[in-house]
């Protein structure tokens, strides 16, 4: 092998990623179910002939980080593969998928002799599958067989012929007939464009040489994330995290993590959580693995888009039975966000011992209506997941903590749809969209904050189905001395006046034309003691209103002159008990550089968080190893 | 009265201003851009054209009837951040709108950034008592006087220009209006902009981004515009003076004043035209411009004489939701940094030298590996002629960095890591010509590639080759942009919406609306002084299937029926996206107008002479060319006087550019002294 292969595998890696890029932008442009053209819920990755995923720049994290099981389950299952075929599966037992929601598809390139070089693989998020609440995601379903249509890895496509049964059977458990089938299609034009365009690479660059580089990309991948587990400290960390909410029962549910560093190895054994529910909040198998998968990512924090090389060192055990690995027929309805934050959050609470300073506060829980009824104008049935109530993200040492994104799901990702744009699509009207004034926990890094959005449905009587869950007795954890995030609250305003609070999720909310859904999303737990954010940052949240002066006061240690934003130093210092009011810049970066109406992001906020030395107090252990108590290390 | 012997085309670029002027034949000036007054470095160059013309400034300017003015003040603007303070007037309740729609960010896993940010900051985003319904219905009256008060509260915190942009204005502009003409008569506010007049769509985000935009570079733009018509008067110019906008056109400066963000890049719009002519001069109408300079790389399909235009565009960081020439942009230039990361892979761009401290070659004390090191390093430029001498480039450096950077990291020699640098830049260019043409159902072969910039002619042959397409690199690839704003034809565009299904109802509906823009684009066009012979409308429907959100942008005509539009938006969805839904509901959202007063455009003699290649021939040096991998004894050709026709391998070495001609391709000049190179068969 001469040694200009490096350039040459630069070259099909770099192209391999603009390709997922440019497939995916076209899923975007031509999907017919806003939960895919504007919530950008669907993944598109490549993985090599053997299902380890190679390439998934585009992609949702909870769907992504273990779409390998899946791609395998179906290639087991569905023998006879041949050029031009596209395999579809959703379900979450035989297939290994994430839940029934989720349609995920793969299509081999192949080399001249017809054996696999790469598999491309399209999951997305489907309007409507024909559950027992609208939408594909039931709140009420008692096992799977509430929760939609079923389908084990088959042929959706055979050698390039459609087939046009499958389609219909599918079409046809649909509410949604028209888009659902729309959906279809704009899922098989994107896998026919993605295979087109690796199909001419293969062509150009020689089957082998893609072969060889994929291997070498994965082989590299792993060192690099070895080399990074090598620099936790052995030992043995346990977290914990829990819902609110058994659907069945009203209880708890708790995720318990015990994440094992050995040498370059990592093991996550989720023995202790609670056994497997009556109810929808039960994680797939491909879930529970995405969750510590993504976990790990984002703490790892490689500079390289994600591939299965990054979780070769990864054990996952999941005893049989419980809410992270359930026994068939357990619903998994609402797997993606609950349990699957649970379980980030319990590998996060875990790794936040070994890592914490490259470990976030936690992110606001997801609370998700889901919308139905039929159209007042046409008559026709409609059901929609509202996209404009994401939560707070947590902070993290360095940097605070996003406005308004899709919880764990997306990590930073997520874009709430344009009110505009979603009053066209759906009969009902907003009432404000605002980010709620002190939503995110406090902290030297604040945590994100969500928003109050207020939505009345127009001349007709809704449904709005309410999954997810409130996290009231965890709320998102503070971390390293910074405080929790707010929980979000539900409510409906009636038309007489009268104000119902929701006390859980998974219920079903009638809502008339007179009435109003109202909630109040979470927001993210902040990081490091607040009275070491700097007084001009905290003066600059107050001006936004991100933060009240209440709040600054009381939280941050921040007193201003009673008729302007002008810091009352004297009484700030007092607020503060004279220590750590203006903290000296040697311990991370400090966030106020920018000045007050400058670009927060110019301020210096960009640089190396773990500056401040924090790879030799890892070790040390005292670096606020304990979350909940969060002893200050500045 | 003034003469209209000469029209004059002026591009203040960053660190040249270019002078064009037509007088039968075009000539061509270059002096150095002067930054603290921009004005001075187009009067210097007047001089010089002047001169060449044997007058004074004021009798040469008394024979010019038309200046076209292209100019960087409101891109820069954007990009250093110098606009107005600019405060936000929306609905109630919809202030973090412009934050919380914003595109996600492309590394999900990347806890550690800081949030993006909105456009401008919250305290400077206030609601006011008002709503109107989606279907234009008002909710709730616009309550006056509160929205004064909020006024005065964005006035206190600091703001000179104010945006409005309320709920469903896009439906009904009563509020917006009446809201910006209070603005309006107020002192205390320099500029105003109302969304609806910026861009009428759907979708409050990008509505709020374009009327923030728009307001906050009024006061620049009218300060600049008043400054350089009022030089240019005493300098005795009585003509007419248009302007470059972003979407391909020329408007005039009242215009420009009253909409800013149109100028918004308007140097590549200005490329992609002149683009378009150069290839016409060769005979052909599908272009495919591709420019490169130190920063960045920027592709643009014309179809067939104008450039695609686009509402998805970014400018540094700061979305332009408005009609602009469609222009896909990278971090591959001349400047740009190459890297291995830690995968062992590697990259280019998209961070960049620059020019100072510049590319290793410069000698200014820059140490990473560029695009422009990798070309240095493998012959393809020399050392001793870059910018025509004036500048001698340091191959020893270049070396250095690449081997630091680039050949350790990786393994393999110097040699195969400027190799290597030199491909991953080409395939990414490659990918961006693949993604404007074949993946928009366009055949690259049937167009030429037009390369322009300082680097663009570097490359061409070899990322044309790639698709079997012809290149042409312009004779005078310096002043490659100015000649486009010459060749530009007045233009305006104006949307509607519609938000209907495709029925003869809706096809009604948007031909009333096509009718009023019609009207209004005629008052425009009228303002400017074109005469009504040369105007010309094209209409076009944005369209989508039904619950999509994103749209196609078809043609129509004023006689198609319903089936021919539902047709049309099939074939074209098929062609760009591998698939169409014939099953499915096709809806109108957008009725787009494009309103244009022909211009006579440019018109030039053909070269007197051309040499033949081995007169031209300067000295020979070894080149290793990425197509051979290999390195061959490379005859080296003076550019000052076009070549009839070179067959490769061989270089030929402009002032400002470097066009190689690899082993196997020809070139031969067109009778224009452009060059035209083939892939050999």
């Amino acid at each position: 092998m001469t040694r200009a292969d490096a350039i040459t595998g630069s070259v099909i890696t770099n192209s391999l990623s603009a390709y997922c890029e440019e497939t995916a932008e076209a899923l975007l442009h031509t999907s017919r179910n806003p939960t895919l053209s504007v919530g950008h819920d669907f993944s598109i990755g490549f993985t090599d002939a053997d299902a380890d995923l190679v390439t998934g720049g585009a992609g949702v994290p909870c769907h992504l980080a273990s779409i390998d099981m899946c791609v395998e389950r179906m290639l087991e299952a569905v023998g006879g593969v041949n050029p031009g075929d596209v395999l579809l599966t959703n379900d979450p037992y035989e297939g290994r998928n994430t839940h029934l929601a989720d349609f995920t598809l793969a299509t081999p390139v192949v080399d001249d002799g017809g054996d696999p070089v790469l598999w491309v693989v399209v999951r997305a998020h489907q309007a409507d599958i024909g559950a027992v609440d609208p939408a594909s995601m039931a709140t009420t379903a008692e096992t799977i067989y509430h929760e939609g249509l079923r389908i084990p890895p088959l042929k959706l496509v055979d050698g390039g012929d459609r087939q046009e049964g499958v389609v219909r059977l599918i079409v046809g458990n649909s509410r949604l007939e028209s888009i659902q089938r729309g959906d279809l299609l704009a899922m098989v034009g994107a896998a026919r464009k993605a295979t087109r365009l690796v199909d001419e690479l293969v062509e150009k660059y020689a089957a082998d040489t893609v072969r060889e580089t994929v291997a070498d990309l994965l082989a590299t991948t792993e060192a690099e994330a070895r080399a990074h587990v090598r620099d936790l400290q052995d030992g043995t960390y346990e977290g914990e995290s829990w819902s609110d909410t058994n659907p069945d029962t009203g209880e708890e549910v708790h995720v318990r993590a015990v994440v094992t560093v050995d040498g370059d190895d990592l093991t996550v054994d989720f023995a202790g959580s609670d056994p497997q529910v009556r109810g929808v909040t039960n994680n797939s198998l491909a879930v529970t693995h995405a969750a510590v998968n993504g976990a790990w990512f984002s703490v790892a924090d490689l500079d390289f888009p994600l591939n299965a090389g990054a979780f070769r060192m990864v054990d996952v055990v999941a005893p049989e039975g419980t809410v992270v690995n359930p026994e068939f027929p357990a619903g998994t309805a609402y797997a993606t966000i609950t349990s699957y934050q649970e379980t980030v959050e319990a590998v996060w609470d875990a790794l936040a011992e070994a890592a914490p300073r490259e470990t976030p506060a936690g992110y606001a829980r997801m609370v998700r209506p889901v919308m139905s009824g039929h159209d007042p104008d046409s008559g026709e049935p409609y059901s929609q997941l509202q996209l404009n109530v994401m939560g707070g993200g947590g902070a993290i040492w360095g940097c605070d903590g996003p406005q308004s994104v899709a919880g764990t799901v997306g990590f930073r990702g997520g874009r709430a749809i344009d009110p505009e744009v979603q009053e066209n699509l759906f009969p009902y009207r907003i009432h404000g969209t605002e980010l709620r004034t002190d939503s995110g926990g406090a902290g030297r890094w604040r945590g994100g904050l969500g928003p109050t959005v207020s939505i009345v449905p127009l001349d007709h009587e809704a449904v709005f189905s309410v999954g997810g869950d409130f996290g009231r007795s965890v709320r998102p954890a503070g971390h390293l001395g910074g405080e929790a995030g707010d929980p979000p609250s539900v409510r409906v305003r009636r038309e007489n006046g009268a104000v119902e609070e929701v006390p859980h999720a998974f219920v079903n909310l009638d809502i008339g034309p007179g009435d109003t859904y109202v909630q109040d999303s979470g927001g993210g737990g902040g990081v490091g003691d607040p009275h070491d954010r700097p007084p001009e940052r905290v003066r600059r949240d107050v001006r936004n209103g991100y933060v009240s002066r209440a709040a600054a006061r009381e939280e941050y240690g921040v007193a201003f002159e009673p008729d302007s934003l002008a810091i009352d130093r004297e009484r700030t210092a007092e607020l503060r008990d004279g220590d750590g009011s203006f903290p000296s810049s040697g311990d991370g970066p400090d966030p106020s550089a920018g000045g007050d109406d400058a670009d927060p992001s110019a301020g210096g906020d960009d640089a190396d968080p773990s500056a401040g030395g924090d790879g030799a107090d890892r070790s040390a252990g005292g670096d606020g190893a304990d979350r909940s108590t969060g002893g200050d290390d500045a | 009265m003034s003469g209209d012997r000469f029209t004059v085309g002026v591009d203040i670029g960053g660190t040249h201003t270019d002078l064009v002027v037509q007088d039968g034949d075009l000539a061509r000036f270059k002096v150095p851009t002067t930054p603290d007054s921009l004005v001075d470095g187009v009067l210097d160059a007047l001089e010089r054209a002047a001169a060449h013309h044997d007058r004074d400034v004021a009798a040469f300017l008394a024979d010019t009837g038309l200046v076209v003015h292209g100019t960087t003040v409101t891109t820069n603007a954007l990009i250093e951040g110098e606009a107005a303070t600019t405060g936000l007037l929306t609905t109630d309740g919809f202030r973090d709108v412009l934050e919380r729609n914003m595109e996600s960010s492309s590394n999900v896993y990347d806890l550690r950034r800081e949030p993006s940010l909105a456009l401008v900051p919250r305290y400077l985003r206030r609601g006011v008592p008002e709503r109107i319904d989606s279907d234009g219905t008002v909710l709730e009256p616009l309550d006056v006087d509160a929205a004064d008060g909020v006024v005065d509260d964005l006035v206190a915190e600091g703001a000179s220009a104010v945006a409005v942009a309320l709920m469903s204005a896009y439906a009904e502009d009563a509020h917006e209006r009446t809201l910006a003409e209070r603005v309006a008569e107020r002192e205390d506010v320099a500029a105003v902009s109302a969304s609806t007049d910026v861009y009428r769509t759907v979708g409050l985000y990008d509505r709020s981004v374009a009327a923030l935009v728009d307001a906050s570079l009024k006061p620049v733009v009218r300060e600049y515009l008043e400054t350089v018509e009022s030089e240019l008067r005493a300098a005795g110019f009585e003509g007419t003076l248009l302007l470059m906008q972003g979407n391909g056109g020329v408007t005039s400066a009242a215009v420009i004043a009253d909409q800013p963000i149109t100028s918004v890049n308007s140097g590549p719009a200005a490329g992609a035209v002149s683009a378009a002519y150069h290839a016409e001069q060769a005979g052909v109408s599908r272009v495919i411009s591709f420019e490169m300079g130190g920063t960045s790389s920027d592709v643009c399909l014309v179809p067939e004489g104008d450039p695609l235009v686009s509402t998805d565009n970014l400018v540094g960081e700061t979305p332009i939701p408005v009609p602009m020439v469609d222009v896909n942009t990278i971090g591959a230039g001349g400047g740009s940094v190459a890297w291995v990361d830690d995968r062992g892979v590697l990259q280019v761009g998209p961070t960049s030298a620059g020019s100072d401290p510049g590319p290793a070659c410069y000698g200014r004390g820059g140490d990473d590996p560029t695009v422009t090191d990798a070309n240095l390093a493998l012959g393809y430029l020399n050392p001793d002629y870059f910018l025509g001498g004036a500048m001698a480039l340091d191959g020893e450096a270049a070396r250095e960095a690449i081997a630091n950077g680039i050949a350790d990291p990786l393994g393999v020699s110097v040699e195969e890591a400027a190799v290597g640098v030199r491909r991953v830049a080409n395939e990414d260019i490659v990918n961006q010509i693949r993604q404007v043409s074949i993946e928009r159902g366009y055949d690259p072969r049937e167009f030429v590639l037009v390369a322009g910039g300082g680097a663009g002619p570097v490359h061409a042959a070899t990322v044309a080759g790639r698709f079997d397409a012809t290149a042409i690199v312009p004779r005078a690839a310096g002043t490659f942009s100015s000649l486009g704003l010459l060749e530009a034809d007045v233009r305006h565009e104006f949307s509607r919406s519609v938000l209907e299904p495709v029925s003869p109802g809706a096809l009604e509906t948007a031909r009333s609306r096509f009718g009023e823009m019609e009207r209004a684009a005629r008052e425009t066009l009228a303002g400017e002084g074109a005469d009504g012979s040369m105007h010309a409308y094209q209409w076009q429907l944005e369209t989508r299937y039904d619950g999509q959100v994103h749209e196609l942008t078809i043609p129509v005509e004023s006689d198609d029926d319903a089936a021919a539009v539902e047709r049309r938006h099939h074939d074209h969805h098929a062609e760009r996206y591998d698939f169409a839904d014939e099953s499915a509901t096709v809806e109108a959202v957008t009725a787009r107008l494009t309103a244009y007063a022909r211009t006579d455009g440019l018109s030039e003699a053909s070269v007197d002479e051309r040499v033949p290649a081995p007169e031209a021939l300067k000295t020979r040096r070894s080149v290793h060319f990425t197509e051979t991998e290999e390195r061959v004894e490379t005859p080296i050709y003076d550019g000052s006087r076009p070549i009839e026709s070179i067959e490769g391998p061989g270089i030929v070495e402009f002032e400002h550019t470097t066009l190689p001609i690899p082993p196997g391709f020809e070139a031969r000049t067109d009778p224009y002294g452009n060059y035209v190179l083939d892939p050999g068969t």
